[in-house]
């Protein structure tokens, strides 16, 4: 089992670095280390809104939404979710959102 | 311990002519027997009672050490390494001798395989490993799973080992906790929610029937999208990456089938292409995802099946097919990308228009549609990939090699989405090297896995500057309205 360590906080991930524990694990200095690994200069708003529609929709139905769905909750359209997170919604922003990472072949 | 000498060296050690030193041998006086090169063998005890008798230090060494190092110390000892032990007995691994009681170890398979030497891999080694019985140790082994099941090795083999049965079927024999996580949770997601990435039911439904309205509304009037339409000939399966990710991608399949006049339909429930099974050698889970295909065409009462477009995908569920449910491959007319795409053409009822395409364009050959189809249902796809890539486009050159010696892109057996990334690239190389020496700046597949590694990790990782497009979308581009 990996565990990375950022500013004096541990997190249990899992091969893909993505958080084993979900949101029990997830606060803000997360945020901070993806933010990093994904080459993210600053957390933004629209960020913080994506991050929110991701929770939101897994909170309710246990999965990642499709990536329409995000567009439609946070507004923005797909290129601009690719601007925020340039990983793609699938990875950098569900890593981010503390979500796991999606089983297809996204 | 035995020391090797020569007659004049312990001549000039113990101060006397080498004559003395014979006779003595000769007499018995230094029991010595004749070695190598003009010199003696000389027992230990023997040559240190000389020294004793003469009153000097022992000068020769053992003939064990190397003449030339006469300064290095003894090295220490080692621990004798554990030993290992064979269960020849155990025939778990395969119960069919073609999977690994034939090998001659030629090594064939290493030179054919892309990624041999990969962190010692060597496809030999997996297979002696399985006859010799390691079972733990090839178990715990990740080589397997860094295997792409590309087939090269067995193309190569000249004694037949069925090597990607053996692959699979160590795959399929690991502790589910263990198969590579994303694989593993892929395949338990589409057992339960019925599609690998666990899109629910309204969430689908939606999707398409707003796709639809868009295309109706633009390139393709009055279309809708057709979702448990009963009767519909044609049924067709969704790779649920394009609606998850790439909901516009569906769009080319559709493009198509309007053009064709097609009677096709989706199925709401189940509607899952993708087959990962088949990556974690589990049988069951294989054999329940095609299952539900043949379930929906007896519920949607269609005559024809489009076996999902995905490489793996296709083969799996032909695969399963013609196993498990062979009454069901003979009611059916079944269809790979190929042959329906080929029957619009030939039939006319698609018109293509290859000025669409001016780049330089090559055709990447999917292992599952090509090789391994071949040896697995006697046809691989090779021409008729090329007849449609011809057909969409002007200019076309061949990658080298190609059809059944084609290389892997990277990301077959799951490699797409395990996480041993640096292999997956790694094996890529190849496939990158040819693309550059095509020269083409066009690169079409028939494989989700495939373009997405060319266009989305070989590209970047090897500098191509290249488009990427799947056959589909190279058809759905081309196609001429009817007038």
């Amino acid at each position: 089992m990996a565990t990375i360590d950022h500013n004096g906080t541990s997190y249990e991930v899992d091969e893909d670095g993505f958080l084993l524990k979900g949101a029990d694990d997830w606060d803000e200095n997360w945020v901070d280390y993806v933010k990093g690994v994904e080459g993210i200069a600053e957390i933004t708003d629209e960020h913080q809104k994506v991050i929110d529609a991701l929770q939101e929709y897994y909170k309710k139905n246990g999965i990642a939404p499709m990536v329409r769905i995000l567009s439609k909750t946070t507004g923005f359209p797909l290129k601009r979710i690719y601007e925020l997170f340039p990983s793609g919604p699938g990875k950098g922003a569900c890593k981010m959102a503390g979500l796991p990472k999606p089983t297809g072949c996204v | 311990m035995v020391y090797e000498v020569k007659v004049n060296e312990l001549a000039e050690e113990f101060g006397v002519h080498r004559n003395t030193i014979r006779n003595w041998i000769n007499s018995g006086t230094l029991p010595a027997q004749e070695g190598p090169g003009r010199r003696y063998l000389i027992q230990a005890e023997d040559y240190h009672r000389l020294c004793d008798k003469f009153g000097r230090k022992p000068k020769a060494f053992p003939a064990a050490q190397a003449i030339n190092a006469p300064a290095q110390e003894q090295p220490t000892p080692q621990a004798p390494p554990v030993p290992i032990r064979l269960s020849l007995s155990s025939i778990h691994l395969f119960p069919d001798p073609a999977l690994a009681d034939c090998c001659v170890t030629c090594g064939s398979c290493a030179g054919a395989c892309p990624i041999a030497g990969v962190d010692d891999l060597d496809p030999r080694k997996i297979i002696r490993m399985a006859l010799l019985g390691l079972e733990e140790e090839i178990l715990a082994s990740d080589w397997p799973w860094k295997c792409t099941l590309c087939g090269r090795c067995e193309e190569s083999c000249p004694a037949n080992v069925k090597i990607l049965e053996l692959m699979r079927s160590i795959r399929g024999q690991r502790d589910r906790a263990k198969v590579p996580h994303p694989i593993q949770k892929g395949v338990t997601t589409c057992l339960e929610k019925g599609n690998n990435l666990g899109i629910p039911k309204d969430d689908f439904l939606q999707l398409v029937k707003g796709l639809g309205t868009e295309l109706g509304e633009t390139i393709c009037p009055g279309f809708t999208t057709p979702v448990d339409v009963r009767g519909a000939r044609l049924l067709v399966t969704v790779n649920s990456k394009e609606p998850f990710v790439q909901p516009r991608q569906l769009m080319w399949w559709w493009r198509i089938f309007y053009a064709a006049q097609e009677s096709w339909t989706l199925s709401s429930e189940n509607w899952e292409g993708v087959n990962w099974g088949f990556y974690s050698g589990d049988d069951s889970s294989m054999k329940t995802i095609v299952e539900r295909i043949v379930d929906n065409m007896e519920r949607l009462n269609c005559q024809a099946l489009l076996l999902p477009e995905c490489g793996h995908a296709y083969y799996a569920t032909r695969y399963g097919l013609e196993k498990w449910f062979p009454e069901s491959a003979r009611k059916f007319k079944i269809y790979s990308i190929f042959d329906l795409l080929l029957e619009y053409l030939t039939a006319g009822r698609i018109n293509l228009d290859p000025t669409i395409h001016n780049k330089l364009t090559t055709l990447h050959d999917s292992c599952n549609y090509g090789r391994k189809s071949l040896k697995a249902f006697g046809h691989g796809y090779f021409s008729e990939g090329r007849t449609i890539v011809q057909a969409c486009c002007t200019k076309f050159r061949e990658m080298i090699p190609n059809s059944g010696d084609s290389y892997c892109c990277g990301a077959g057996g799951g490699a797409w989405a395990s996480p041993y990334a640096a292999e997956r690239v790694f094996h890529g190389r190849e496939k990158a090297r040819q693309i550059k020496a095509s020269g083409a700046k066009l690169v079409v597949t028939s494989c989700h896995n495939c373009k997405d590694q060319i266009a989305h990790s070989l590209a970047p990782e090897f500098n191509l500057e290249i488009e990427v497009k799947s056959l589909w979308e190279l058809v759905a581009q081309a196609l001429v309205p009817a007038s």
